[in-house]
Order: C-alpha cells, then sequence, then structure tokens
C-alpha cells in the first residue's frame, strides 16, 4: 500500500518534474525577456557601406607599403587652392548672365503693342468707321450650294473620275478629292452625313469578300458553316428518295443561319489583354482632347475596318454615335478622334496577323470624361 | 423517326453553337478610349501667297497675325517656318500632305491676298487637316480695306480656330478696360478700346474725373461705365463710333454704379445706394424708367444678366458675409448660389449660359474662379494678392480678369486665362489697365 503510494508520489513527481521545469524555465525567459534588456532600446543604427570585390593582386597592391600614406598627402595640399581659385571666378559670371536675361523679359510685353496711341484724345475717337462696313464675310457660292450636293456625289466620282466639281470662283475648286466628308462649320449635320455614305459604301464592297475569307479559312468555329453546304450538294448524291422533308429542312434552316450569319465569325483566339491594351495605348498617345472645349462633353464612337497591315482601310473611318454637346461638339470630338487614329496609325497597327479576323472590324469609343476631370 | 431526331438534334446543336459563339465575340473588336493628352495641336501657317504686286509685306503680317491668334489661345502650336519642308507658292495648287506629315503639322492654313482695282483688298484661306489628308470645310474669302488688315486676319484666325475646335472663335474682337497711368497716389483713370491682342488702342474719356468699370452692350455699340464726374459715382452711358457720353441716372443725394446691360440692350441693371442701404435697379434706357429689383437692409450689387435674359446672378451681404444669388430678371426671391469658404462677389454670366465666374476672396488671397450656375463644380483659376473684375471672351472660353501687384508701387494690368485654368498670361496693354470688359465678335 505504502509502496503503492510511493511510487504513485513517484510517478506524480516525474510527472510533474516536466511541468515544473518547463514553468520555471519560462519564467526565466520571461524575466530575461523584461529586465534583461532585450527590448530596452531599439537596435543600433547601423550603416550601409559599400562593399567591393577585390582580387587577390588588388588585396596585395593595396597592402604594398607605399601605397596608403602617399595618396593623402598628395590630395589634400592641391585640391584646397584650386577650389578657392575657381569659385569666386565662377560665380560673378553666372550672375552677370542671369541679370542680364530677365531685365529685358519683362520689356519686350510692353514695347511690342502695335496700338498707335491717338495721342490722349478725349474728344471723339473715330472707331467703327473703318473695320465695320468693308468686311463682307463672302461665304462664297460654292461653300454652301455644292457641299449639300457634293456629298452623296463626291463617292461615285472618286471611283469613276476625280474631277472636282466646278464652282463659280476658280479659287473654290475642291482639289482633294476627300474634301466632301469634311462638313462645313456651319451644318455639322451634313458632316454625319458624309460617315454615313462611306458606311454604306464599304458595306456593300465587303459582303462579297467576307464569305471567300471564311471558305479559306476553315478551323474549329467554321465547321458548322461549311457542312451544311457541303451537305446540299451532296444530298443529290445520296439516294434521292431516302431524302426526308426533315432532313432537307434542317438543312434550309441550317443554310439560313449562314447566310443570315453572314459576317464571318472571326475563328482562333481572341487578341489577349496585353494585345488589346496596346492598341488603346497606342490611339491614346495621340487624342488630344481640348478639355476646356464644349466637345469635351461628347463621347463619340468610331466604327474602322484596318486592313492586313493594320492600317485604316480607305474610308471606313466614321462616327458611328456620339452623345453630349451640340451638333459643333460632336464634329469637333468626332475630328479630334480621327486624328488620333489616322496620326498613330503610323505604317499600321502593331496587331498580330493570325489574329486578323479579331481585329479587322474595329469599333473604338472616345470617352473624355476622366479628362475632364483631370 | 431516328433521322428526324439526328436531324432535329443536329439542327439545334447548330442553333445552339452558333448562340454560344456569338456571345463569345459579338461583332467588332470593341475599344474605350479614356485617357489622351492635353497639349496644343501642331498647325503650320505658311506666309500668304502675295497675288497682286506690292502685296508680299501685308500677306506676310496677316499670315502672322493669325498665327500668333492661334498660338495665344494655347491650344496650338506655331511649327515654325525654318521646319517647312516646302511651302506653298500657288494658293489652287494642291496639297502635298507628305510633306505637313512629315513636320507633324495636324493643321495647314493657305492663304492668299490681292488687291482690286477698285483698292479692295481679298483675303481668302483654305485649311487642312493633314492627317486625314481633308480640307476642312472650304475656301473662304474676306474682302476689305488695306488698313482693315488685322480685323481680315482675327477673322481669319476666328474661322480657322472654328473649323478645328467646332467652337466660334474670340479674335476679332476688342476690349474696353480702365487705362492706369502715373504712381499710385496720383493714378491718371481713362477708358481706352483696344482689339482683344492690345492693337489699335484708342482713348474714350480724359482723365479728368474718375471712371471706373466700364461694360459693353450686347453689341459692341455702346459702353456703360461709372464715372466721379459730378463728384458722386454716377452711371453713365457712351457711344463708342462717336465717342458721345450722357449721364443715365442722376438722382441727386444717390449714388449708381455697377451697371450692366441686359441681353437685348434695351435696358441696364445696376446698384443705386441711398440712404446707406444699397439695391439692385432695372432701367429701360430709352424711358428712363427705372423698377426696383430688390429690397433688403443689405447690400446687393454686381447684378449680371443670363445671356437669355431671364435671370440675374449678383452679390449679396444677407447672410452675413459677401456671396453669390440668383433671381428672376423681374426680382423676387433669389436662390443661395456660392457656399464655399470665403467671399465671392463680381459674377458674370458665361455667354455659353453654363457657367458662372466670379472673384472669390479666401485667407486674404484673391481668386477668379467659375462654377456652374447651381454654384457645383466651384473651380478657382487663378490665385494672386489681387484678382478681380472677371469678363468672358465672346464664345465663352478665356476669361480676362484685373490682377494688381503689393506694395507701393504695385500696379493694376489684365491678363486672361483660359477657363480650363491654362495659358494664364498678361494682356498686352500701354501702360497699366484694370477693369476689362469683353465685347461681342465683331460683325
Amino acid at each position: 500500500m505504502a509502496r503503492d503510494k510511493m511510487a504513485r508520489t513517484a510517478n506524480a513527481l516525474t510527472l510533474h518534474l516536466g511541468h515544473y521545469v518547463s514553468g520555471s524555465a519560462h519564467m526565466l525567459l520571461i524575466g530575461w525577456v523584461l529586465f534583461g534588456g532585450v527590448f530596452r532600446s531599439a537596435p543600433d543604427p547601423f550603416e550601409i557601406t559599400g562593399v567591393e570585390m577585390i582580387s587577390l593582386q588588388e588585396f596585395d597592391a593595396l597592402f604594398a607599403p607605399e601605397n596608403v600614406p602617399a595618396p593623402e598627402t598628395v590630395v589634400e595640399t592641391p585640391v584646397a587652392p584650386e577650389v578657392t581659385e575657381t569659385s569666386p571666378a565662377l560665380s560673378p559670371t553666372q550672375d552677370r548672365e542671369i541679370e542680364t536675361v530677365p531685365v529685358p523679359e519683362p520689356t519686350p510685353t510692353l514695347p511690342d503693342p502695335v496700338p498707335e496711341i491717338a495721342t490722349p484724345a478725349p474728344p471723339p475717337p473715330l472707331i467703327v468707321e473703318t473695320p465695320t462696313p468693308p468686311e463682307l464675310p463672302s461665304i462664297e457660292p460654292p461653300s454652301s450650294a455644292p457641299e449639300q450636293a457634293v456629298r452623296p456625289i463626291a463617292r461615285p466620282v472618286r471611283r469613276v473620275a476625280p474631277t472636282p466639281v466646278e464652282a463659280p470662283d476658280p479659287d473654290l475648286q475642291i482639289d482633294e478629292i476627300d474634301q466632301a466628308p469634311t462638313a462645313p462649320s456651319e451644318d455639322a449635320a451634313a458632316t454625319e452625313d458624309a460617315p454615313d455614305a462611306t458606311a454604306q459604301e464599304e458595306a456593300a464592297t465587303e459582303i462579297p469578300t467576307e464569305p471567300q475569307e471564311v471558305a479559306a479559312a476553315p478551323t474549329t468555329s467554321l465547321r458548322p458553316k461549311i457542312r451544311p453546304r457541303a451537305a446540299s450538294p451532296a444530298t443529290p448524291t445520296q439516294p434521292a428518295p431516302e431524302a426526308t422533308t426533315e432532313d432537307s429542312v434542317a438543312a434550309a434552316l441550317a443554310e439560313a443561319q449562314e447566310q443570315a450569319e453572314t459576317p464571318a465569325r472571326p475563328s482562333g483566339p481572341p487578341l489577349s489583354f496585353a494585345e488589346k491594351e496596346s492598341l488603346r495605348v497606342s490611339v491614346q498617345q495621340c487624342w488630344n482632347v481640348d478639355v476646356g472645349s464644349q466637345a469635351a462633353n461628347v463621347v463619340v464612337v468610331l466604327g474602322m475596318s484596318l486592313d492586313r497591315d493594320g492600317r485604316v482601310a480607305g474610308g471606313t473611318l466614321r462616327l458611328l454615335s456620339a452623345t453630349g454637346g451640340d451638333e459643333r461638339a460632336q464634329n469637333a470630338a468626332f475630328e479630334a478622334a480621327r486624328r488620333a487614329v489616322l496620326r498613330c496609325q503610323r505604317g499600321g497597327f502593331n496587331l498580330p496577323i493570325e489574329k486578323y479576323e479579331h481585329w479587322r472590324d474595329i469599333e473604338m469609343t472616345f470617352n473624355p470624361e476622366k479628362m475632364r476631370r483631370r | 423517326m431516328k433521322t428526324f431526331l439526328k436531324s432535329l438534334l443536329c439542327a439545334f446543336a447548330l442553333i445552339t453553337g452558333m448562340t454560344t459563339l456569338a456571345q463569345a465575340q459579338d461583332g467588332p473588336l470593341r475599344i474605350e478610349i479614356t485617357d489622351g493628352v492635353i497639349e496644343p495641336l501642331p498647325f503650320a501657317v505658311p506666309e500668304f501667297v502675295a497675288e497682286t504686286a506690292g502685296m508680299g509685306e501685308i500677306a506676310a503680317d496677316i499670315a502672322r497675325v493669325v498665327a500668333a491668334d492661334l498660338n495665344g489661345t494655347g491650344l496650338f502650336r506655331e511649327i515654325p517656318e525654318a521646319a517647312f519642308i516646302s511651302t506653298i507658292t500657288n494658293f489652287s495648287s494642291p496639297v502635298q500632305y507628305s510633306d505637313w506629315k512629315a513636320i507633324n503639322a495636324q493643321a495647314l492654313i493657305s492663304g492668299a491676298v490681292s488687291m482690286s482695282n477698285t483698292g479692295e483688298m481679298s483675303v481668302k484661306f483654305r485649311v487642312y487637316d493633314v492627317f486625314s489628308g481633308q480640307e476642312l470645310g472650304n475656301g473662304l474669302r474676306f474682302r476689305g480695306t488695306r488698313d482693315g488688315w488685322r480685323r481680315i486676319a482675327h477673322k481669319v484666325a476666328d474661322a480657322v480656330y472654328s473649323r478645328i475646335t467646332g467652337e466660334s472663335g474670340y479674335f476679332d474682337s476688342r476690349v474696353v478696360y480702365v487705362s492706369e497711368t502715373g504712381p499710385k497716389n496720383e493714378r491718371l483713370k481713362r477708358l481706352a478700346i483696344m482689339d482683344y491682342d492690345g492693337a489699335n488702342l484708342q482713348f474714350l474719356t480724359d482723365s479728368s474725373a474718375i471712371v471706373l468699370a466700364p461694360r459693353f452692350s450686347p453689341n459692341g455699340d455702346r459702353v456703360l461705365y461709372t464715372s466721379y464726374e459730378t463728384g458722386f459715382p454716377r452711371v453713365f452711358i457712351l457711344d463708342v463710333g462717336s465717342a458721345t457720353r450722357r449721364v443715365l441716372e442722376d438722382q441727386p443725394g444717390t449714388m449708381s454704379f455697377a451697371p450692366r446691360f441686359s441681353p437685348d440692350g434695351s435696358s441696364v441693371v445696376f446698384s443705386i445706394t441711398e440712404g446707406g442701404n444699397t439695391d439692385i435697379y432695372l432701367m429701360d434706357i430709352n424711358s428712363g424708367s427705372r423698377s426696383r429689383l430688390t429690397n433688403a437692409p443689405s447690400i446687393e450689387t454686381a447684378p449680371t444678366f443670363s445671356p437669355d435674359g431671364k435671370r440675374i446672378v449678383f452679390e449679396s451681404d444677407r447672410s452675413g458675409s459677401q456671396q453669390l444669388y440668383i433671381m428672376s430678371a423681374s426680382g423676387g426671391q433669389a436662390q443661395r448660389i456660392s457656399f464655399g469658404q470665403g467671399r465671392y462677389g463680381t459674377p458674370v454670366w458665361s455667354p455659353r449660359g453654363d457657367l458662372i465666374a466670379f472673384t472669390k476672396q479666401n485667407k486674404g488671397r484673391f481668386h477668379i474662379g467659375v462654377m456652374r450656375v447651381d454654384g457645383s463644380e466651384e473651380r478657382l483659376l487663378t490665385a494672386s494678392f489681387l484678382d478681380e473684375g472677371p469678363t468672358w471672351s465672346p464664345n465663352g472660353r478665356v476669361i480676362m480678369f484685373t490682377r494688381e501687384t503689393q506694395g507701393a508701387n504695385g500696379s493694376a494690368s489684365l491678363y486672361s486665362v483660359d477657363v480650363s485654368g491654362r495659358n494664364l498670361k498678361p494682356v498686352r496693354t500701354q501702360g497699366g489697365g484694370s477693369d476689362p470688359s469683353w465685347s461681342p465678335l465683331q460683325q
């Protein structure tokens, strides 16, 4: 019994021994942390010194007997006099230069004015006489009349014969064939007509080309289109009687679907984020926003088709929509956006040719809201 | 039946396949551009072509004025002639766009000057958008006398500005202001009128009496101003063409000041101080009949009409500090629009109608600022020891104001700033100047 008890206490002792040891050790540790000065002060500030790797030879050379003392004496003596000599010499000349510059600067603003001061003449200086009557801002006949008529005609002219529409005044002959799309500043409504004209024209020319491209590029997504086409010529070869009405309905349906879907579906992987981003950045570099103007309240969407070189295909750049501002502001916003595209395309936007189908047609939105808040 | 099912399934698969494809990429590639650059648009103005003998000099001068007008806006930057690859020697011959593209000229202005037998000078011009290879608008011609060449040049610049920015210009305009000469304690003040760029300066009054705050009529033919000619401040109206003037409001024992025309030019809104109280009145110019628009014990002054003539903005200290209020043009309840820190004064409604320019005094500094008509989007455009008295350019794009420097030798001069806060610069005047008022575009 007693042995049992002893054994138990011994057991308990050994059991608790661990606790005691760990407890006292922790106490010691905490005490040391608190009073031992571990956190008493921040670590000493340390300096960073540059370290250079040197070769053995260099090391030896460094400790060659004469090396250390010699440079010190050499350096010190010459430097001091040089500095004192040069610094006074430089400072006066610089000052003189600076002084002379500002003096003339304010003056040019004053003497320049052309005004012929009609000597302090309190009595009656007649001012309006010269300017008002003579100025006849003669908006020449051609500018108003032909412009509206020309716009629809101009497009055909480009293809047939680039002879400008003759106007009464020889000065106003239209030299540039492209003249038509830009509107007179007075009626911006007319400008919007012009892009429309180009849009239709392009739409007409594109449709025949696209199916060919589709046929030429049969990749994954094209498969559904090609099959029905193959199926329809194939049907006659198949035993004719077998062709059920359902089949032909399905085929017709598929064909109709295919036809409805005339614009080619781009195939292959779409443009990556980085590729889109690089296009965006390259255009915005050239997008000059006049934040104080009414045009800065207009969001314009431009449509365009690019050729395989990444250049805007002739006449495809058009205004799709403009929101905010009046017509003139919208026109100015369109011009600025168009300038951005045309100026930054340079030799062509940098886009991966293998994804041409994805970037052939682009809709670009120019939203100046963020710029306004700058 | 099997085949029917098969074909049905095929058709179904086809349709669903196509719709998912359509969802994957629907139509053209869409890109949104939100970050542009703010920089002056580079343009080139080759010397205008002299089409008749002896016009070479004036042709060059006109091109210079056009370039100076455009440069001065801060929105355009002229490409120096030294950089030109080719130049224009014949107004009618086609433009070599590539030559101008190479020097990054985005706009090209060509012009020609000729003189008829009758002594009428004719200036024609064209504007080209170089990068799209198109002409902006059509050619245009102005006719006038040789003496009026600067106005013609300004008109050309206005047309160019308008074609590129889509907004009307402001170059063919004038400014009436108070010319200040002499030391600060003995300053001579005269009404002066000049082109917006400082040319063609003329004086409208002598310096015998102090004159203040001239204001152009809506068509620029008359000027309202305040003069101490009679010993007290009185509102005068002056005909610009003949420089004849008459007192508009001459009630004994009162002071009248701060006049402005209504948009139709038929009436004048101004302040009268009577018995220590200042209120706003409206007067019909022809009949001389007047009506009182405000009736408060506080000071109400600096009234200005909205461009549509339906409302009036003015300053008042009825709340304890000087603030801006808007009321109907016939008077009545006024609504406070300025709520920022400091004191607001001299409000002016923009010709576009969307903004109100004002002078603000806060923490010992003066500012010219703009806010929307409802008081929102307040923007301070300038800051200095003393900026005050804004006036709008005819197109509502630029604000001209008075800046006065500190100290015994301090002087007042005219400055202008773009409504975006850019392009702050002094206006060229002969000597000092204050209280500018910008005319409308000349007809």
